[in-house]
């Protein structure tokens, strides 16, 4: 079978991070470009994270930066979770290639253009780039095959009470995307969840006994901090959910809803708004991922650490 | 356990209506003491809704409890009714007898004021309409909120709506006064979508109650034929007794489940005006927890006591 064309769009961040983790251990896809976007951390810190994560896990597409702060307002960061580099914790290589000359709009323009089949987009940040993509290349709209990303939630937030803060950052990016028309697929605070990673899974993982799995266990042991003090009993590992809801759909459940961003609202900004009954007579416009089988979960990320064995790079 | 006494605020309403039948029978049986209703703008035009519960009273045999008129729209919006589920006239087309309750002239808000201080800060406040008179009353009785023990919501959502997809209608109908109401300070216990799609009456429990011949029974079947044809949609009968819900509470609390929350009223979202924003499963909170939001019931027992209560009267 011929691979999918992937463009990673992200704010690494510890769960970005371990979704690209998967996202290069699949052979179903093909890595076309890595982008950036300013989202758990600045700019600056987003993208030398992607270029170490690269190195590390020798993704070796082109790699761009992209935008600097939402399409209207301006950046909130969220150190709490991932700390003051955007991903504390284990030492990391040093990046392996330059940035591309081109911004990350242009990158991904760019690919969806050559490309001989439609492009997947994972984007597991707030939705920036996307948005500046379909405002600054519309004519590469037809060719995006799907956009997965990691966002929102149906029932409940957690930047606000109502809304999750990717969408939160930035709701207008969201809001061209979820009108686009492009099928898009959205693991929400619904599943991300319920994507559980607890301490007494890290050794399991650290057991896989390469580069990769030491420094995801230590990805794992940082980014539980902060949820262990407000009262998860393990790290809600948010983003794979976005790679693995396209090649593993088996262990999630999904529906097909309307949904759509509140841009407004004292309470509600930001909020992934869904039409379970039909009052907004609308179609459905996004396939929600709404649950996980955990168990599956943690033998799939073991199974793609294996995927590094044999490799070592110099940190 | 002596009688609870409650005011209920209604806008009736078939469902409205089912639940002031089984609350008065819950005061044949000593359990409540129906101090006033008062009639509030909603399902219906407040001169129908008025009319519609002076008539509710009258066929329960309990003309003499007290039916005030209230407000004829929301504080700051226009009224929108719901001639879709309740009819025009706002009991599904069910004629009842004339009433002889007498027709009260004091308003909803100077009413409910008058009696929550005559109960000395006893007085449970049912809400299963829009909450405008109930937010007209704060507005005007600034003390109000010492005087009443508690109030009993039917409205509102965690998740989703039915009005719209994020909200319920008697929120969204006036969400400017929910919000007065939620704000209030006083203690709110909320039945909304969340618990009140769960207490559903089945086609089994429809046809029960339809073989009755009590008058609460016979108006279940002449009044709620619309609501249970949009319910059901093509598929199996069912009916939402949402109003219920927060009457039964008062009675039988250990038919439900609920967390306490924080709870808010968006009031100026584009696609999310009405929406109760709720806080308990989420990470950043609201810092107050001035709801009890109820999410769950028995309904089987629900069933069984509701349609005890519509035989006996």
């Amino acid at each position: 079978m011929d691979k999918i064309p992937v463009i990673l769009d992200g704010d690494p961040g510890h769960d970005d991070a371990i979704a690209w983790v998967f996202a290069k251990a699949s052979p179903k896809f093909d890595i076309k470009a890595v982008t950036s976007v300013a989202g758990n951390q600045t700019i600056e810190k987003t993208t030398i994270n992607a270029r170490r994560i690269c190195a590390l896990l020798g993704i070796d597409a082109p790699i761009a930066r992209g935008a600097v702060k939402p399409v209207t307002t301006d950046p909130v960061t969220a150190g709490n979770w991932h700390g003051d580099s955007g991903l504390d914790g284990p030492a990391m290589p040093e990046p392996d290639q330059e940035l591309s000359e081109l911004p990350a709009v242009d990158l991904m323009a760019k690919v969806i253009r050559e490309s001989e089949t439609p492009v997947t987009i994972i984007a597991t940040g707030p939705q920036t780039n996307v948005a500046q993509l379909l405002i600054a290349h519309p004519e590469v709209k037809e060719k995006i095959g799907k956009i997965s990303i990691m966002g929102g939630g149906v029932t409940h937030g957690n930047w606000s009470p109502a809304a999750e803060f990717n969408i939160f950052e930035d709701p207008e990016a969201a809001w061209m995307e979820f009108h686009s028309g492009i099928p898009l697929q959205m693991c929400g605070l619904d599943v991300t969840e319920r994507a559980i990673i607890r301490p007494d899974d890290f050794p399991r993982i650290r057991g896989v006994g390469n580069q990769v799995a030491d420094i995801v266990a230590g990805w794992l042991e940082f980014f539980y901090r902060y949820p262990m003090e407000i009262g998860y009993d393990g790290a809600p590992v948010h983003d794979p959910c976005a790679v693995l809801s396209l090649t593993h759909p088996e262990i999630f459940k999904m529906q097909d809803l309307y949904v759509d961003i509140e841009l407004e609202g004292e309470y509600t900004r930001g909020e992934t708004v869904a039409d379970f009954i039909g009052s907004s007579g609308k179609r459905p416009n996004v396939t929600c991922v709404l649950d996980i089988d955990r168990d599956s979960y943690i033998d799939l990320l073991v199974e793609a650490l294996h995927a590094f064995d044999g490799r070592e790079v110099k940190i | 356990m002596s009688s609870v006494p409650v005011w209920i605020d209604t806008d009736t309403g078939v469902d409205d209506a089912i639940a002031l039948m089984a609350a008065i029978a819950l005061q044949r049986q000593k359990k409540l003491e129906i101090v006033g209703i008062s009639a509030v703008c909603g399902n219906a035009e407040q001169a129908r809704t008025f009319e519609n519960a002076r008539n509710v009273v009258n066929l329960a045999g309990r003309p003499d409890i007290p039916v005030y008129p209230g407000a004829s729209k929301p504080i700051m919006v226009e009224l929108q009714t719901a001639a879709y589920v309740h009819g025009e006239d706002g009991l599904g087309g069910a004629v009842l007898p004339a009433s002889k309750a007498a027709r009260e002239t004091e308003m909803a808000w100077d009413a409910l004021y008058r009696c929550a201080r005559e109960w000395k800060g006893e007085l449970e406040l049912i809400l299963i309409g829009p909450e405008t008179n109930a937010a007209i009353a704060f507005q005007k009785y600034p003390d109000l909120k010492n005087y009443l023990k508690r109030i009993l919501i039917m409205g509102g959502a965690a998740v989703g709506g039915n009005r719209t997809p994020a909200a319920e209608f008697n929120i969204w109908v006036d969400p400017h006064a929910a919000q007065i109401v939620f704000k209030s300070q006083v203690p709110i216990i909320m039945c909304g979508l969340d618990v009140t799609m769960r207490a559903e009456l089945n086609s089994a429990k429809i046809g029960e109650i339809e073989n009755c011949d009590s008058a609460a029974c016979r108006l279940f079947r002449d009044s709620t034929k619309i609501a249970r044809n949009m319910y059901s949609g093509g598929g199996e009968e069912v009916y939402y007794a949402h109003d219920v819900c927060p009457v039964l509470y008062v009675v039988y609390p250990e038919l439900f489940s609920g967390v306490e929350s924080g709870v808010f009223v968006e009031t100026r979202g584009t696609i999310t005006r009405g929406q109760t924003v709720t806080d308990y499963d989420t990470d950043v909170k609201f810092g107050v927890k001035n709801a009890r939001v109820i999410l769950g019931a028995d309904r089987q027992r629900f069933a069984e006591i509701l349609i005890d209560l519509l035989k006996s009267i």
